[in-house]
């Protein structure tokens, strides 16, 4: 069973680099989206079964994207994808209820793994 | 007892070398190789297109971080986040070093918050500049630096703090 990828990092590299992690495998990239504003769109639009999320991005951050998403749909899958990971950053993550977190630079197998961890 | 002036150069030697320790990290976990800081050397010349990109710090400490190399060692780095892979084309250099870079800082932001147990420091996006014999200067910036030499070239990490606002700098 192929499960959708939706993307949203300021970064067009982290859409390329997610893209080709995750060739050949059961997930697929289906789209991506370079604010938090725009990512929320794209979720309406695409209806995904897991996000990869930004922190630092322009016009809507991740930690308020993820506070949206998640008003959207309680049940949305998030893997908070991001350069930092400071505990005060995690703390206020996990309060929105995000579970999975992943630092950059990653490898491939790590982010599948970590994505597949999401529906264990 | 300590002066202000004392404290200050102290916090920002802990922020630097934790600065430091970020990039060699994730120099290496994309490469695979150990890093350590090397002698002074420069990268600007007349034969290279030198490569500096900077990332803004704000919240307790203002500053900024600058990683300046050249467009050929950069590639090198483009590359390797590539998978391996050639570049498609040349803006693809600019997205992937603004991502290495903003890993580096991300990092940064993430041992030093840690280390003070509150948000010290924020990371804005960041900005490349490239020309032939680039060299930015920041007034009103106290800084220090880094010099590291490793199998992708040369590359100086540039850390500075600003005592006053950040718009000031």
């Amino acid at each position: 069973m192929t499960r959708k990828v939706l993307v949203i990092d300021d970064s067009p590299f982290v859409f390329k680099a997610v893209s080709k992690a995750l060739e050949g495998t059961e997930w697929e990239v289906v789209g991506n989206a370079l604010d938090g504003q725009l990512g929320i769109d794209k979720y309406i639009e695409l209806r995904p079964d897991v996000i990869t999320l930004d922190v630092t991005m322009p016009v809507m951050d991740g930690l308020e994207t993820a506070r949206k998403l998640v008003e959207i749909n309680p049940k949305v899958k998030i893997v908070m994808l991001s350069a930092m990971g400071d505990e005060t950053l995690l703390n206020q993550a996990k309060e929105i209820g995000i579970k999975h977190f992943l630092m950059k630079p990653f490898r491939p197998e790590t982010i599948q793994a970590k994505l597949a961890e999401v529906f264990e | 007892m300590e002066n202000t002036t004392d404290v200050l150069k102290n916090k920002y030697e802990i922020l630097f070398n934790l600065a430091k320790k970020s990039f060699e990290e994730v120099v290496s976990e994309i490469s695979g190789e150990t890093l350590q800081s090397s002698g002074e050397f420069a990268i600007a010349n007349n034969d290279k297109l030198s490569l500096s990109i900077i990332i803004g710090l704000s919240g307790e400490t203002n500053g900024r971080i600058l990683i300046n190399t050249s467009a050929e060692y950069g590639k090198n780095i483009a590359i390797t986040m590539n998978f391996g892979d050639e570049l498609d084309n040349e803006e693809d250099l600019f997205v992937y070093l603004a991502e290495f870079a903003n890993m580096v800082c991300g990092r940064a932001a993430t041992h030093i918050n840690n280390e003070f147990g509150k948000r010290e420091i924020w990371i804005s996006p960041p900005a490349i500049f490239s020309a032939q014999d680039l060299e930015i200067v920041t007034p009103n910036v106290s800084s220090m630096k880094a010099f590291y030499e490793f199998s992708f070239g040369k590359f100086i990490l540039d850390m500075g703090f600003s005592e006053s606002s950040y718009d000031d700098f």
